[in-house]
């Protein structure tokens, strides 16, 4: 019997060390493949004072391995026509080599070897440190990343793996030497915990005894990674905090609210609560009102970001200095009416197709689907998710829709934060 | 040739309507989508003082009304069948773009020909879109490397419309009317200036009949733009310096660099690949948008291993008339811009002493080659190459620069380097950070 090669369905598998693998069949007719490791060895995972550290700490695997310099090892990827990737969030390392698909062996061979064999040369981390505290200075001086940050640091308390954007401090960066980033390495870049997420147009079978092969140096007895805890409190509601940034030509609008984590059971309700507030600009009410309708702002849009430990959801416009008062009244405008106003079946409708029918584009290519069996692995999703998922969208109701808006984002206790031009 | 040249859409079709319109279709019949897009050979190149801007201000009322699509039905047409829609202006062309579930290749088409000579553009939709361009151009303000560029073309070119960035100066978009918008509009955007290209699962022989109902009757509208005077020799170094908020000082260098049909285009591409690591029109996902980090670039490896600069790229747009190649690098902290600016500069002199190595040419070509071996995958991708290569120089140029440019040699990149990086054609602009943010 074929095997069946739908990339809207995955398989998973145990790999040695105690990983777990996904594998998902590549676009038809792709000659790509895209390999990942995501792992516990987010920022949220930072030792107190030495902020910065889980950042440095990822960027330095691709400065080379205990075999290949960081040229030779760019060198080896170039030829095969690879690219390798990394980057954080508070949760997770995301490492990730994309290439021809005749060349995966060589390639994950390479990523196996970035993640167990890191050189951590002492003048690499020096350009790292330089990097992340020229990063810090734009997270203080450009309005849209001022923002952000604000939001976040007023959203979580102290000590909150959520609160801080894992670029650390020119103080904690300059304190991490390599002897830490290798204890951290050793600590969180584990089998367990990790998953290695495949999409290739091959045999899963052929391709699961490869990745099996390739990665089985993880030592088996490292323990499992615990989640940091953070403080949990919600901040009290508060007046907008006003960050003056002159020389700017934009204000930057953020209101935020601590929300549900992935796993809540409301989750799917709210993801399409923020498809119909701002998810996705066109069709949502905030660009409809803040940009179509008022012409206020060329991007106004909303954004929930449901991770393991919980989440955040916020709503963002950019505005010139004299409008951004009147921008920020429509943005607590349509937050208070999706609160008391669900959609009525046509909206919903259409907000429920669009979300269904945008599938077959995420499928166009290697890397789009991908994404999807990233999203499979990391929250652990059953190997149907993605087939499942029109039938799960469709059946969410108007009332769902409502109750997952008012439980996910606490208006009550929302933050705000304007950076820009604006006197304070 | 390269593999992926020899088996991207290799049935693609190619003709043109008794109106101009020239269309390119790419059957791809695994396709989950159809990806449909209209290219239209204007962009701020055809702009001049006073109308800055208008080419990328018709780009958005592009999507604000037309006989059959009222405002907001454009997007609600595409995005209500799992669709993604969008468009972008550059100085030398204007593109706008739908992907479709497959079975939906419809509505792309109709949307494209009710908005090709027949957009409304009525004054009160004029205005209100105003604003939301000026937010745009805003928005980039903050940023300081747009400033930079911003400065660097005005400072390179004194009468050529790449002086102007395509969102237009400000006070041309605060000043343009309505009827001078509706003006631009009918003189450029029409079948004759347009080329349509569709990739994707269809069936092409049915596809060619729709198209033909679809656009056949529209008028053979557009005017095709003339070619412009050449931008007089540049006599001396120019140089600016900005001030504003920001991290570390930034610094843009520009060079004037001859035009896509130069025979020197293969060595300029070469010389982009060896100082910023990519090559620009090769590289998988596209031609355009932004590189990231090539560790073995030179530049990454004279200016960020060095503890110069945290970032060091360069980039040579490929366009219709004379422009610039550029490097661009942010200094580390603590580090004066003179000093980054002179390591760039040693960089520079010694591509233009001695060729490159063997070894590294041949590094340059493979990532060119596996670069093209990625660039066609999925519809949209497909479809932006095959319209991006038609507009700029028709259906050959892909394969004509990706073959002269595996074959360019050390001596030519050296030639094309002693002719590119001198001073007289030389404008820097260095931007000084000023602290000041100051907390509520």
């Amino acid at each position: 019997m074929p095997e069946r090669r739908d990339p809207r369905r995955v398989s998973f598998h145990d790999l040695p060390g105690g990983a777990r693998l996904v594998v998902q069949p590549g676009p038809e007719g792709s000659h790509r493949f895209a390999a990942s490791y995501l792992g516990p060895a987010g920022h949220g995972f930072d030792p107190a004072g030495q902020e910065g550290l889980a950042e440095i700490t990822a960027e330095a695997l691709l400065a080379g391995t205990t075999r290949l310099d960081r040229a030779a090892l760019f060198r080896e990827i170039d030829r095969r026509g690879g690219a390798l990737a990394v980057s954080t969030d508070p949760e997770m390392v995301h490492l990730q080599v994309e290439g021809p698909a005749d060349e995966y062996v060589r390639l994950i061979g390479l990523l196996a070897e970035v993640l167990n064999s890191p050189r951590f040369a002492p003048h690499e981390i020096d350009r790292i440190r330089r990097e992340l505290v020229e990063a810090q200075l734009r997270e203080r001086q450009i309005a849209s990343l001022r923002a952000e940050t604000e939001l976040h640091r007023r959203l979580f308390p102290p000590g909150h793996p959520y609160r801080e954007s894992g670029a650390g401090t020119f103080r904690s960066v300059s304190r991490i030497r390599p002897s830490d980033l290798a204890t951290f390495h050793r600590r969180h870049y584990s089998g367990r915990g990790g998953v290695v997420i495949v999409t290739h147009p091959g045999p899963a079978a052929r391709l699961v005894r490869s990745v099996a092969q390739i990665m089985d140096r993880w030592p088996a007895d490292r323990p499992a990674t615990t989640p940091p805890t953070g403080g949990q409190r919600r901040p009290p509601s508060r007046g907008p905090a006003r960050i003056s940034l002159p020389g700017q030509s934009q204000v930057e609008l953020r209101i935020g609210s601590v929300s549900l984590a992935r796993h809540s059971p409301l989750y799917p309700a709210a993801e399409l609560a923020d498809e119909l507030l701002g998810r996705r600009p066109v069709l949502s009410r905030l660009f409809q009102v803040i940009r179509e309708r008022e012409g206020l702002a060329y991007h106004a849009s909303s954004q929930l970001s449901a991770l393991s430990w919980g989440g955040y959801w916020e709503l963002q416009a950019g505005t010139s200095p004299r409008q951004a008062d009147r921008a920020l009244r429509l943005l607590e405008d349509e937050i208070e009416r999706l609160a008391r106003e669900a959609p009525d079946a046509e909206e919903l409708r259409r907000i429920r197709e669009s979300a269904i029918g945008s599938i077959p584009l995420d499928l166009e290519t290697t890397s789009t689907a991908h994404h999807w069996a990233i999203e499979i692995g990391r929250y652990g999703y059953p190997e149907s998710y993605l087939v499942d998922w029109p039938e799960r969208i469709r059946a969410i109701t108007s009332a769902e829709l409502l109750e997952a808006w008012v439980k996910g984002f606490d208006s009550r206790h929302a933050v705000i934060v304007l950076a820009g031009p604006i006197s304070r | 040739m390269g593999r992926a040249l020899a088996t991207h859409p290799l049935v693609t079709r190619r003709y043109r309507l008794a109106n101009g319109l020239r269309v390119l279709l790419a059957p791809i019949p695994q396709s989950p989508t159809v990806s449909v897009w209209v290219w239209y050979s204007v962009g701020s190149r055809q702009e001049w003082p006073g109308i800055t801007g208008a080419s990328h201000w018709i780009e958005h009322m592009l999507f604000q009304g037309s006989p059959r699509y009222a405002k907001g039905e454009i997007d609600r047409a595409i995005i209500e069948v799992g669709g993604t829609l969008n468009a972008f202006t550059d100085s030398d062309f204007t593109a706008y773009f739908s992907t479709v579930p497959r079975e939906f290749w419809a509505v792309p088409l109709d949307i494209e020909a009710d908005r090709m000579t027949r957009a409304q553009l009525e004054d009160a939709e004029v205005e209100r879109e105003r604003t939301v361009v000026l937010s745009e151009r805003e928005g980039n303000e903050n940023w300081p490397q747009f400033r930079v560029e911003e400065e660097l073309y005005q400072l390179a070119f004194r009468q050529h419309p790449y002086r102007w960035d395509a969102l237009g100066r400000r006070e041309d978009i605060e000043r343009i009317t309505p009827a001078e918008l509706r003006e631009y509009y009918r003189r450029y955007y029409g079948p004759r200036n347009a080329t349509l290209v569709v990739a994707g699962a269809f069936d092409p022989a049915a596809l060619r009949g729709e198209i033909e109902r679809r656009f056949r009757g529209l008028p053979a509208s557009g005017e095709i733009p003339a070619p412009l005077p050449p931008e007089p020799a540049a006599r001396g170094e120019r140089r600016a310096t900005l001030r504003g908020p920001g991290t570390t000082p930034l610094l843009q260098i520009g060079w004037r660099a001859p035009a896509l049909d130069s025979p020197d285009t293969p060595a300029l591409l070469a010389l982009d690949a060896l100082l910023g690591g990519e090559v620009a029109l090769f590289r998988g996902g596209g031609a355009g948008g932004h590189r990231s980090d090539r560790p073995n670039s030179r530049l990454y490896r004279a200016l960020v291993d060095s503890g110069l600069a945290v970032r060091a790229t360069s980039h040579w747009p490929p366009r219709v008339d004379p422009s610039l190649f550029t490097i661009q690098a942010q200094a580390a902290p603590g580090v004066p811009a003179a000093k980054v600016e002179e390591a760039i500069l040693t960089q520079t002199e010694r591509l233009a002493r001695r060729p490159p190595s063997a070894r590294e040419l041949a590094e340059v070509r493979t990532r060119a080659r596996r670069g093209v071996e990625a660039a066609y995958e999925g519809a949209s991708r497909t479809a932006f190459r095959l319209g991006f290569f038609e507009t700029l120089g028709g259906r050959a140029l892909e394969g004509t620069l990706y073959r002269a440019f595996q074959r360019v040699s050390g001596q030519e990149i050296l030639e094309a380097a002693r002719h590119l990086f001198v001073a007289e054609g030389r404008s820097t602009v260095i931007y000084e950070p000023i602290g000041g943010a100051e907390d509520a």
